[in-house]
């Protein structure tokens, strides 16, 4: 048995996402809870699923602190659909069509973002792997990429393969 | 297929390959996708119809436009010819190149003596056959020819309603009118003044006599050669073209030789001619009568080509007419024809060439190395044309135009000869298998068989080819009847246990079985008869035919009888109809008769015409025949043909001969009326 105790506030978001991506229901008519907390009870078997559900909530919830013009920056990680490299500057794209300019090297936001699967596709180019929507193969052995957001990215034929891997490799970590 | 279609249709399957790629790569990448973003627990993004079907569109677009392509069949038409070299039939030229040419060919004689009396060639003629157009009530039986849509002349042509008749010695074409009761009504005679003929061809508007006229004189061949001379008929051939309504002439066309053979497919006349050639006259010369008008000309040297080492004594004019336009091409070719075979897509002709040895001169005098040359000339008989193709040379000889066939581009041919070894006489049967060489112009040899048909000493009498077999009578004292399997053209092979019996077929009609066979032939008394044949390995009766019809030696009073039918060498006098059964011709026989009034024996000519119906399902395959008779003249006066017609309240056999029409009901069976020619009664040939 294992007993997992969120915050009250937090009920109507993850009982969203449960139910949504899950379908499994989240209550809160227990007894021996403490006030302003609910519980989840898992049968057994279902202890990787709700482990992995725990973990993608986790990444949502993940934040970075970046260096920008203004000074630092907090972001969450699962906010941002990609990196742009101009020059110097490092823009940063959002869902919802927001961007903000980073002073810091693409290739350590690269290692910085590693875990959170991020995946550089380009000399300038970094994208979450969460936020693809589709993939189109190009006649020039390229692939395009619509994201989420609705932009469009490509992945240049030597990021190719490491894309690949990137989609391929989390399936050997499971 | 031409090459841009290859390009644009290579193109097409090169966009195909790569559309389906992309959309076999596009639906892995994105599984994958979906993969990672399931494990993830991420949304999984379903791809929307819409994004397949742009995906798609390339794929489908480019596979419908190949289809089309290749289905509306747009490259294969029109093929366009690249301009056509002849390759070994070189143009004459000149008249200098053509005497140098002749010179040169006097020295080695060539085969002139027994080719220059062609008169007999002329009175054999097996010609053959017209189109006529299919009646909506009337049913006739057409000219027994060898290869369907391939029409050749004959005496006699109908097309259920008029009878055209070409009584042969009185040169006149009898027109006879079919009533619809089945009635004779004889209308007219078209005469044709000295034109003799024996070859008609009818097409739906126009009738087309074929005929020639010569007279007899002595010539010798060059100026300064008084080695030999020879008796010499001059021809003049002509094509005469008749309004069927009118009967009036509506084209003419002369030459200063004949037109030996021909063949008339679909609107195209195509007419091969043998043309002498004396100093005073080298080249063919035609005189072209239309709307009135008259054009002389004559074949330029530039049509005239020749081939090494084939003797120029004769040369081979070919021409077609159009029957549309009446318009006239031809062109010549050095060397004799002896017998032509004609599909829809070629004519070949063949010769006889004579060789001291396989490297040496020409040899005139010895009936050994006997060769056949082979000219094969492609023809069009939408466009009216035709042209040179390839030739070559087998061994042996050709007895008749059924001796060849083509078939799925095989020309077939099967040939005899007889040699003398230090008196020891040899006969040699041989079947080729050649093929068109088009890059070179020539035959090559795909298969043969050179030994094994017949016995020692047996000679070809028939040969019927059909398809991927072929039949073939020799003889000597007993008829085999061979079998063989052409389905491998470079591999014939004899089939076993040859058919065997008395006498020998001159002629075989394939039945509609491709085993079953109709032979006519004579009996080992030289007698006609008739044979029902199984060739396949299920003959019941092994090696021996089905039935056989003999006909009667001895008649009244005792008197042997002399049987003979035209038939049995020309199968234009046959009658046959495989659907209908009927198989049928004229017999001709003659006995001596005692008149007690001034104590001699006297000759008594009966004509009469035998109708068989056959049915290889029936118990006797070979019915008890109808004999439909003459009356006996003292005069040779044989039925020439016979005409099946049925209409909607008749069926009848009309029997023609000199002097008479008999019409014989088939529904009755019996004679329904006898119709004489005007004045034929008191008519005798012999004082003329």
């Amino acid at each position: 048995m294992l007993k997992i105790i969120w915050h009250k506030k937090d009920l109507e978001s993850i009982q969203k996402h449960f139910y949504d991506e899950h379908q499994l229901v989240l209550t809160t008519e227990s007894e021996d809870l403490p006030e302003d907390r609910i519980a989840l009870i898992v049968e057994e078997k279902h202890f990787n699923l709700v482990k992995e559900i725990l973990e993608s909530l986790e990444h949502e919830k993940k934040q970075v602190v970046l260096q920008t013009q203004e000074g630092w920056l907090q972001v969450y990680v699962q906010h941002i659909t990609y990196l742009e490299s101009y020059g110097e500057e490092i823009h940063l794209h959002f869902e919802h069509q927001a961007t903000e300019i980073v002073k810091q090297p693409l290739y350590q936001l690269e290692e910085l973002l590693r875990p959170y699967l991020f995946v550089r596709i380009g000399k300038s180019y970094i994208v979450n792997l969460t936020k693809i929507k589709y993939i189109r193969t190009a006649l020039n052995a390229k692939l395009n990429l619509e994201l989420v957001s609705g932009d469009k990215l490509s992945v240049s034929r030597s990021f190719v393969k490491s894309f690949k891997n990137a989609l391929g490799i989390h399936n050997k970590e499971d | 297929m031409k090459l841009s279609g290859w390009i644009i249709i290579g193109v097409l399957s090169l966009l195909l390959i790569f559309f389906a790629y992309r959309l076999i790569s596009d639906a892995l990448w994105n599984r994958k996708l979906n993969d990672f973003q399931r494990r993830q627990r991420l949304h999984v993004f379903k791809r929307p119809f819409l994004y397949w079907l742009k995906r798609g569109s390339g794929l489908v677009i480019s596979a419908s436009l190949g289809a089309v392509l290749i289905g509306s069949g747009l490259f294969f038409l029109p093929i366009i010819e690249e301009p056509f070299t002849y390759l070994n039939a070189q143009a004459v030229g000149s008249e200098e190149a053509f005497l140098e040419l002749l010179q040169l060919e006097e020295v080695t004689y060539g085969d002139g003596w027994f080719n220059a009396f062609p008169i007999g060639d002329m009175l054999r003629l097996e010609d053959a056959m017209s189109g006529a157009p299919e009646a909506d009530n009337r049913d006739f039986i057409d000219t027994n020819v060898q290869v369907e849509g391939v029409m050749e002349a004959d005496i006699i042509k109908t097309d259920g309603y008029t009878i055209y008749y070409a009584s042969r010695y009185q040169n006149k074409v009898r027109v006879v009118d079919i009533l619809s009761d089945g009635k004779l009504n004889i209308r007219v005679d078209i005469d044709l003044g000295d034109l003799y003929t024996d070859s008609l061809y009818l097409t739906e508007t126009q009738l087309i006599i074929i005929g020639y006229v010569y007279e007899y004189f002595y010539i010798t061949p060059f100026e300064d050669d008084f080695s030999f001379f020879r008796g010499y008929a001059s021809y003049t051939g002509a094509v005469q073209v008749y309004d069927r309504d009118t009967l009036e002439l509506t084209y003419e066309l002369k030459t200063n030789t004949n037109f030996y053979e021909h063949r008339l497919i679909g609107d195209a006349l195509y007419l091969i001619s043998n043309k002498y050639i004396t100093k005073n006259d080298l080249v063919p010369t035609y005189v072209e009568t239309k709307n009135n008008y008259v054009d002389e000309f004559a074949l330029s040297y530039d049509d005239i080509y020749y081939f090494d080492s084939i003797p120029a004594q004769y040369m081979t004019v070919v021409a077609v007419i159009d029957l549309v336009d009446y318009t006239m091409n031809s062109e010549a070719f050095l060397g004799y024809v002896n017998h032509i075979y004609a599909s829809e897509n070629a004519i070949y002709t063949t010769s006889i060439v004579y060789r001291h040895s396989e490297q040496g001169g020409w040899l005139n005098w010895g009936y050994t190395n006997a060769y056949t040359h082979i000219v094969k000339y492609k023809i069009d008989s939408e466009n009216k044309t035709f042209r040179y193709a390839a030739n070559g040379q087998v061994k042996g000889y050709v007895g008749d135009q059924y001796w060849m066939d083509e078939y799925n581009d095989y020309f077939r041919v099967v040939t005899t000869e007889t040699t003398w070894h230090n008196s020891v006489q040899q006969k040699d049967n041989r079947l080729f298998i050649l093929e068109e060489n088009p890059s070179e112009q020539v035959f090559t040899e795909v298969g043969s068989i050179l030994s094994g048909i017949g016995k020692p000493l047996e000679d070809i009498k028939s040969v019927r080819f059909n398809k991927n077999i072929v039949n073939i009578v020799t003889f000597r004292t007993i008829d085999p009847l061979y079998t063989i399997d052409l389905s491998d053209p470079g591999n014939p092979v004899i089939l076993p246990d040859p058919i065997e019996e008395p006498g020998y077929n001159t002629y075989m009609h394939v039945w509609n079985e491709d085993y079953y066979l109709i032979g006519l032939g004579v009996d080992e008394q030289n007698q006609v008869k008739l044979s029902a044949y199984d060739t396949s390995e299920n003959n019941p009766n092994t090696g021996l035919p089905l039935e056989t019809f003999n006909f009667p030696r001895i008649g009244d009073f005792g008197a042997t009888v002399y049987s003979y039918s035209e038939a049995l060498y020309n199968p234009k006098a046959l009658m046959v109809d495989v659907e209908k059964g009927i198989f049928a011709f004229p017999v001709n026989s003659h006995r001596y008769v005692f008149d007690p009034v001034d104590g001699y024996y006297r000759s008594q000519y009966t004509s009469q015409y035998y109708v068989f119906f056959i049915d290889f399902n029936a118990e006797q395959v070979i019915s008890d025949p109808i004999i439909i008779t003459h009356r006996e003249q003292t005069y040779y006066s044989g039925i020439d043909r016979g005409v099946y017609v049925s209409g909607n309240n008749f069926t009848m056999i009309y029997t023609l001969s000199f002097s008479e029409v008999v019409a014989y009901n088939l529904l009755t069976n019996e004679v329904d009326q006898v119709y004489p020619f005007e004045g034929m009664d008191e008519y005798n040939p012999y004082i003329r």
